[in-house]
């Protein structure tokens, strides 16, 4: 009887063996018919280009030996691993969902075919997401740090029907890891893609914390219109990566590349990473995310600081300043100062006071051992008034990133110069000028990058400017604070000079380094801004008396924006020169009447003196923001 | 019956000892609150880590192994840790997102949050009391102040 029950389970063993055998080789020959391996979604998963070859450098990423070279050799390992017996948490369902998910509706193959497989690693994680619809968000510029100096985006993950939960949600960010203390190397290791790339996973206020409290970033949040199965596709590819990074490049192979990347891979229809070939602008990338119809609602979350700015506005200056002074005063000083204030009032100087030294605290201005127990003192005695919270939400800018202009541009310009007719053609490859029309933008920040334009004058043709780098952080003075206002600028340019001399007729091109410092003033909405700063000059050139020479002076300038369409920027520069001996005036202007976002039309005159000469030139010209 | 209880207890006491500091993740938190024991230095090291950390898988809150009573899970501890300065902030005017979040993982009601808020901008002394230096005693005076209300005792 033993011997029966034994020979007829072998029989039967071996029966489901080689049942399971045909099921397999079935598979592989639909795999093989439909050519999924040259599926979009397959290369997609895969990281492949066009040459079949994947950019992943984990071996746990592949079941065939040659997986990583060879995407068919792949499909089939991993077609044939969906139907072997494994231990808790290692079958590929466990450890590739996305990719089991797709081959088995690819293939159609019943579940019920399948072995039954344990994941409580992945299940207890996803649980946890509770993915059901995603949200871009994009962190506004940041000019304290290179790498964050065009904005960042990130993805959150939100369950079903938790609005008012957004903040414990998860968020992915892609970002590079940096060990050490890397300083000055920091920059160029990110430009050369020297740091790995990876993916992380954090509760949602980390990120506001981060970039709202500590770093003063608005956060525009836009939720897309993928369906609940393509971002649980989505997430499911996240916990793919888990080992994986790829080098991590400021510029191009970014936060906001891979992050397109993650779109493409559930829209197999789209392409919006091949949009991004050599730069990815995390604007411009939202930009291309916009125009496919992919956003579904646009939520504002201002900074802290923001948000201290906007009550100063609303309660006025003098309140503020009461609240600067009562956050650093001891209890019963700031007791007598309060007195004098209704219960209004009071209530609105507590509010603004524990947000300002709040942000003092976190900017490492104010010592913790003062800071902690004076914030919580504050707060108490705010929560002893009767009255119902002061602060009113910032006003939302009118346009958000999107609508901003785009940060190419392309330009003409033609007019006289020393009674010369001139004609001007120039490009820039970013990002955001003082002129530009502002919508959309952080007023007051200036960054430019590769800017520059080709003159035509008197049958000659020769370059007019051309900029590597312009950077300026313009940060008026607030009540609570007097920041400084800051900037450099690195580039070839045309100079007024001949032998060593000013000139009134001839240019000479000289490298150029200026740097700025200093303070400046503004509205609380930003729409006139003036500014006074020191500013040296350093130049290098053939036409030099020494091949270089070193020029110091004040400079003051405003910014205004008068009406949603007109906007100028005047600019005084007086640098004396140490090889001439002599001062140098000169004054710069621009007015613009901008069409619509992306065109532009602008008058610019600019004048020089020196050694009793002047140098004049004045054009009118059209910009175009591709 | 309550054989098999007490067994489970047992195993669960066993295996968390067996499982020493290991069962708070990976990374600086543990490192940083080594030597403390008990569950407010578990919680707070798990909280800690990630901060310093790069990690997908460190998102565990909620599952750290170690619960508190109530309505206090370590998802409101983790939270309370993490967001004092808003939450403080809310606290203090008796309303704003953070509070209403907090008052969310407290699973209190729509009908009673109002409540919520006045009970906890009132007694916002108590609760950010000089004297409690880290969240669990700010969470302890929270739910000493709502065990007086009539209607928040509940949630206690």
């Amino acid at each position: 009887m033993k011997l029966i029950t034994c020979t007829i389970a072998t029989l039967m063993c071996h029966f489901a063996h080689a049942s399971v055998e045909t099921d397999i080789q079935n598979y592989l020959k639909i795999a093989e018919q439909k050519q999924l391996h040259q599926d979009v979604t397959w290369q997609r998963l895969m990281y492949a280009d066009q040459s079949q070859k994947s950019e992943v450098a984990y071996d746990g990423y592949f079941y065939a030996k040659d997986g990583k070279n060879n995407l068919k050799n792949e499909l089939q390992a991993d077609i044939k691993a969906l139907f072997i017996n494994s231990a808790d948490n290692q079958s590929i369902r466990c450890k590739f969902p996305a990719r089991s998910r797709w081959l088995i509706q690819q293939l159609n193959i019943d579940t019920e075919k399948l072995l039954i497989v344990k994941c409580p690693e992945f299940d207890q994680w996803i649980n946890q997401i509770k993915p059901y619809k995603a949200t871009l968000i994009y962190a506004t510029d940041f000019m304290g740090n290179p790498s964050s100096m065009f904005g960042h985006t990130l993805l959150r993950l939100d369950p079903k029907d938790q609005k008012q939960l957004n903040l414990v949600s998860y968020a992915v960010n892609y970002a590079a890891t940096v060990s050490g203390e890397d300083n000055w190397s920091y920059a160029w290791k990110g430009l050369t893609g020297q740091y790995p790339g990876e993916y992380s996973l954090m509760p949602y206020y980390r990120k506001v914390k981060e970039y709202g409290d500590f770093e003063s970033r608005d956060l525009w949040e836009y939720e897309l219109n993928l369906t609940p199965e393509e971002t649980r596709f989505l997430v499911e590819h996240i916990w793919e990566m888990q080992h994986v990074s790829f080098p991590y490049y400021f510029v191009s192979d970014n936060c906001a590349y891979r992050l397109l990347g993650l779109i493409d891979l559930v829209r197999p229809n789209l392409d919006l990473k091949k949009q991004f070939n050599y730069a990815a602008i995390p604007i411009e990338t939202l930009k291309a995310v916009d125009q496919q119809h992919l956003v579904k609602e646009v939520v504002y979350r201002p900074a802290l600081e923001t948000q201290l700015l906007s009550q100063a506005k609303q309660h006025g200056t003098p309140l503020a300043k009461v609240a600067h002074q009562i956050a650093f005063q001891d209890v019963e000083k700031a007791q007598l100062l309060l007195e004098k204030f209704n219960r209004h009032d009071q209530a609105k100087i507590l509010e603004m006071a524990y947000d300002d030294l709040y942000l003092q605290y976190i900017s490492r201005q104010v010592d913790a051992d003062f800071a902690q127990p004076q914030l919580r003192q504050l707060l108490a005695e705010r929560s002893q008034i009767d009255v119902e919270k002061q602060r009113q939400e910032p006003e939302r800018p009118k346009k958000q990133p999107v609508e901003g202009h785009h940060a190419r541009n392309l330009s003409v310009n033609v007019g006289e110069l020393q009674g010369q007719k001139f004609i001007e053609l120039g490009h820039r490859q970013a990002y955001h000028d003082l002129i530009d029309p502002q919508g959309g933008y952080r007023l007051g920040t200036q960054l430019l990058f590769l800017d520059g334009n080709i003159q035509y004058r008197d049958d000659q043709l020769k370059l007019e400017h051309l900029d590597l780098l312009t950077v300026n952080s313009y940060n008026p003075i607030q009540p609570f604070k007097s920041p400084i206002t800051w900037g450099f600028n690195l580039g070839w340019k045309q100079e007024a000079l001949d032998q060593g001399n000013f000139s009134d007729d001839q240019q000479h091109g000289v490298m150029n380094l200026n740097m700025q410092v200093g303070y400046s003033l503004a509205d609380y909405d930003r729409r006139h801004l003036c500014y006074a700063q020191m500013q040296s000059h350093i130049q290098g050139g053939r036409s030099l008396d020494k091949g270089w020479r070193v020029g110091v002076g004040p400079t003051v300038g405003c910014m205004n924006i008068w009406t949603d369409t007109i906007n100028s920027v005047v600019q005084i520069e007086l640098p004396y020169w140490e090889d001439q001996s002599q001062w140098n005036l000169r004054v710069g202007s621009q007015f613009q009447y901008s069409l619509n976002s992306n065109n532009a039309l602008r008058l610019n005159w600019n004048f020089e003196q020196q050694d009793h000469k002047d140098w004049s030139k004045v054009g009118l010209g059209y910009v175009w923001f591709f | 019956m309550l054989k098999k209880i007490a067994l489970a207890a047992l195993l669960a006491a066993g295996s968390s000892v067996a499982m020493a500091d290991n069962d708070v993740g990976c990374g600086a938190g543990t490192q940083i609150w080594a030597g403390q024991k008990g569950i407010a230095p578990k919680i707070l090291a798990a909280t800690t880590n990630g901060i310093f950390t790069n990690q997908l898988l460190g998102i565990t809150f909620g599952t750290l192994g170690c619960r508190q009573g109530g309505t206090v899970t370590a998802q409101v501890v983790t939270f309370t840790n993490e967001n004092a300065e808003s939450l403080a902030r809310d606290m203090a005017v008796g309303q704003g997102e953070s509070l209403n979040v907090l008052a969310e993982l407290m699973q209190i009601k729509a009908t009673d949050k109002a409540r919520f808020f006045a009970v906890s901008k009132e007694n916002f002394a108590e609760i950010y009391s000089s004297k409690n230096k880290n969240t669990l005693q700010v969470l302890d005076s929270l739910q000493s102040v709502m065990a007086k209300d009539a209607v928040l005792k509940a949630y206690v």
